[in-house]
């Protein structure tokens, strides 16, 4: 059957955009990322699942992303880029300043969770449900709810601890 | 059936509130929703559960990227295009290069097998378009401009080797430019693989004219080139029979400077094509011009594929045509125009055609013309139902504080109108045409928000200017900036919840900071605009029997009859691209109801039940239904349901979503 790429297009764009973003932290590359992996969807053979197609081709790329960035060493440049877009955004540069501090603390909590808890704690964030989860990760679907509930409460446990230690910091 | 449970942990109560796993099954749900009623151990952990739940969901929430325009279904199809044509046409060719006593550096192919056809580019050299035949020799193309298509290969670009970076673009008269420090190293016996990628149908038609086009083409292409004065790349043809069987074009770019020197291209013993007259006599440049040969037949490399044209749906589909990418030899001489020349002559051609287009210039943006177009816009206005609004624009200017309700839900930053945005500057626009003025970035607008009773600061009042779509929020001390706003007459307003919504007309000035301080009033918040309803309709009773709640429970629906403006939004839904608009919208019942986020033009809202009231803790946002037909519903694309959130993610307008959705129903959970 063939898929209806426009129809995926249309429902899926956001999720991988917003799934990709919490992994390149990057909003114009997590869009670019995501446009790439539509792009590749269409080249593609038709996948039997092209939502979860997708989401595999998004993670790999942000993967490929990550990889890259450590090499050139790009990875700050990346973030001081996006904060800078943002400052163009935001009206206020106190508004700007808040916001870069609130998801930065979310980006370093995140970056404490295991590679695993976070994957599915993104695929869960970008609509996909345990099921779907499980065949993205190669875990069992009640394996995906342990780790998913693992993820949530050391998400909220790291960033409880970074905002205490920037509250002491003053 | 009924279910016996034991003790949930916390796996399971995350499982229960994502609705996972068996807890999607309406029977669990509620066997478990009646242990944990039943159990204060459970309910303890429960709400533990819901807590780092909610706290997580929020966490993710606010790293979302900032909103950007989506790009259309059709560039991802057409990019899809491009990249198949040009994986599929990528040629591998191995060539060797020699560099003579007069600089010329000529390639050669090394691989010498067997050949195959060039499909489809035999479309652009094609024995029908050259019936001379390829291997009849031909006299030299002394007038070749003629047969020169007009096409522009734009897009083409030129790449050595496996190198990622493209080295060279394809300029408009079909020469390619590479520079010095950009050509590999000239080594004996080297392979070089040269890439020539562009479209098909455009960017590379310039290849197909041979000398012996057809007549139609040559006069068709005639007609066009009558029509353009820049220099068109000639083809030139050897006199000389090429030793290989190729067929072999040659691009000579500057046909004027090739012909008046009058040394017509030539094959060497391996075929390839040189000039034998190729010292610069222009202006002397810094720049390799490369002459392209286009070759018929092409020694293929191992594995790969004869290409095809892709005709599929896709292409039909893609605004441009497909692309395709063809390796072929190159030689690399001195350019004779150099790029600077051709840059100067272009920016004389603009000065030229600037001074000629100027009468039309100042007529159309003079003042009058624009005082005209403003009391056009103004009349425009008119007929907008904002009457208030309309009143404000054409009164123009002044401090006075309007009651301003129906500002909100005329000037959102996506206006269904043009005159709706432009209304507010155009009255104003006779004395000073700010409508269309660039926006000067020191433009600024600051100011306070102050309960008028009380004096305190109002935190969290949403800002917005008139037309300009620009919106922010007041921070714990009521201050507010907003910045880059145009200069002129401006009307900002201020909306609380609990409060009057009221405005005021400032002028601004140019690279000016001017403030506009609030005071608001309470108000009365009609909160019965909303209705509560029970589950009457059929289909709210399928929801209430899909929920856990106890059967002889209703499912509470929030109704949104008019428009999600109106009713539960509590106003147009308005944020600054990018920029998250966190504020209480309504209370219903009890229920805190906030708009998390929203863009413009390409939405994305997230709403949240912060305090359940009346609708109870464990309260879910169930489903939110649009008008209209499938197209619609697509068009508002998905809507993610969970414990206290809902999020729309819609691909249309601010102005279409709030007309598209009815309905946000929210059932009860048991606690």
């Amino acid at each position: 059957m063939p898929i209806d790429w426009e129809t995926v297009y249309r429902e899926t764009y956001k999720d991988v955009v917003r799934f990709l973003h919490r992994k390149v932290w990057d909003a114009d590359r997590a869009h670019d990322l995501a446009q790439e992996a539509f792009v590749r969807g269409l080249g593609a053979e038709p996948p039997e699942n092209p939502r979860a197609w997708l989401f595999r081709v998004a993670a790999n790329l942000a993967n490929d992303e990550a990889r890259a960035a450590v090499r050139k060493k790009q990875h700050l440049i990346l973030i001081k880029g996006e904060a800078e877009a943002r400052q163009e955004l935001t009206p206020t540069p106190a508004d700007t300043y808040e916001r870069q501090e609130r998801v930065e603390a979310v980006r370093l909590a995140l970056d404490r969770l295991s590679e695993r808890d976070r994957d599915v704690l993104l695929l869960w964030d970008a609509g996909m449900n345990y099921t779907e989860i499980a065949s993205e990760t190669g875990l069992s679907a009640g394996a995906v709810g342990t780790t998913l509930a693992r993820a949530r409460r050391r998400l909220v446990d790291a960033h409880t601890e970074l905002e205490k230690r920037h509250v002491a910091r003053g | 059936m009924s279910h016996v449970v034991d003790h949930v942990d916390e796996t399971q109560l995350h499982a229960y509130l994502d609705r996972e796993l068996e807890f999607a099954d309406p029977e669990v749900r509620k066997a478990v929703g009646l242990h944990i009623a039943d159990c204060s151990r459970c309910s303890n952990l429960l709400k533990e559960v819901r807590l780092v739940h909610q706290q997580a969901e929020r966490l993710m929430d606010v790293a979302n990227p900032a909103s950007r325009p989506t790009p259309s279904f059709r560039e991802i199809v057409r990019r899809a295009a491009d990249r198949r044509q040009s994986t599929e046409h990528r040629i591998p060719m191995e060539v060797d290069q020699e560099t003579d006593s007069d600089h010329n550096t000529r390639f050669r192919r090394m691989d010498d097998s067997e050949p195959f056809t060039l499909d489809p580019l035999d479309e652009l050299i094609s024995d029908d378009s050259t019936p001379e035949g390829k291997s009849e020799g031909r006299e030299p193309q002394q007038d070749s401009a003629e047969h020169q298509q007009p096409s522009e290969p734009a897009d083409a670009a030129v790449q050595f080797g496996q190198a990622d970076d493209e080295i060279g673009d394809v300029e408009d008269s079909g020469v390619f430019i590479v520079e010095d420090d950009a050509r590999p190293a000239q080594e004996p016996d080297q392979s070089l693989e040269i890439t020539l990628s562009g479209s098909i149908e455009n960017d590379l038609d310039w290849l197909d004219a041979g000398p012996g086009a057809e007549p139609e083409t040559g006069a068709e292409n005639q007609d066009a080139r009558d029509n353009t004065e820049v220099d068109q790349p000639s083809i030139e043809q050897p006199g000389a029979e090429p030793a290989h069987d190729d067929e072999v074009l040659f691009i000579q770019p500057e046909a004027t400077s090739e012909n008046a020197k009058g040394g017509p291209s030539g094959y060497d013993d391996a075929g390839v094509v040189y000039d034998p007259g190729d010292e610069p006599t222009a202006i002397p440049s810094e720049e390799d011009v490369v002459f392209i040969e286009a070759h018929k037949d092409i020694v293929p490399i191992a594995g790969t594929q004869t290409p095809e044209v892709v005709t599929s749906v896709e292409d039909e589909q893609t605004a441009k045509p497909p692309r395709a990418a063809k390796r072929v030899p190159v030689r690399t001489r001195r350019s004779r125009i150099p790029i600077l020349a051709r840059a100067a002559v272009v920016i004389l051609a603009v000065g030229i055609g600037g001074w000629y287009a100027r009468p039309f210039v100042m007529e159309r943006f003079a003042p009058s013309t624009l005082a005209s177009s403003a009391e056009q816009l103004a009349s425009d206005a008119a007929s907008n139902d904002d009457a208030a609004f309309r009143q404000n624009a054409q009164e123009g200017a002044g401090e006075a504080d309007v009651p301003a309700a129906p500002l909100f839900d005329s000037v959102v930053p996506a206006p269904a109108t043009e005159s709706e945005s432009l209304a507010g500057a155009a009255a104003g626009a006779a004395s000073a045409p700010v409508a269309q003025a660039p926006v000067p970035a020191g433009n600024v607008v600051t100011g306070t928000v102050r309960d008028a009773e009380t004096g305190q600061a109002v935190a969290e009042a949403l800002i917005l200017v008139a037309g300009t779509g620009q919106v922010t929020t007041t921070d714990d001390s009521g201050r507010y900036t907003i910045a880059n706003v145009p200069a002129g007459s401006l009307q900002v307003g201020v909306r609380q919840v609990g409060y009057e919504t009221i405005s005021k007309t400032l002028s601004v000035g140019e690279n000016r900071s001017s403030t506009a301080d609030f005071d608001l009033r309470g108000a009365q918040v009609a909160l019965d605009e909303l209705v509560v309803t029970g589950a009457a309709e059929p289909e709210r009773r399928a929801r209430a029997e899909r929920s856990d709640v106890d059967a002889s429970a209703e499912t509470e629906a929030i109704e949104l009859p008019r428009d999600v403006a109106e009713t539960i939004l509590g106003g147009p839904i308005v944020a600054v691209d990018g920029m998250p608009i966190r504020r209480i919208a309504r209370t219903v019942g009890g229920t805190d109801v906030i708009v998390d986020q929203a863009g413009v033009g390409d939405i994305f809202v997230s709403i949240t039940i912060t305090s359940p009231g009346d609708v109870g803790e464990n309260a879910t946002l169930e489903g939110v239904e649009v008008l209209g037909d499938e197209s619609a519903e697509r068009a508002v694309g998905s809507a993610r349901y969970g414990n206290y959130r809902l999020t729309i993610s819609a691909n249309v307008s601010l102005v279409e979503l709030e007309s598209l959705v009815r309905r946000i129903t929210v059932a009860p959970e048991v606690n």
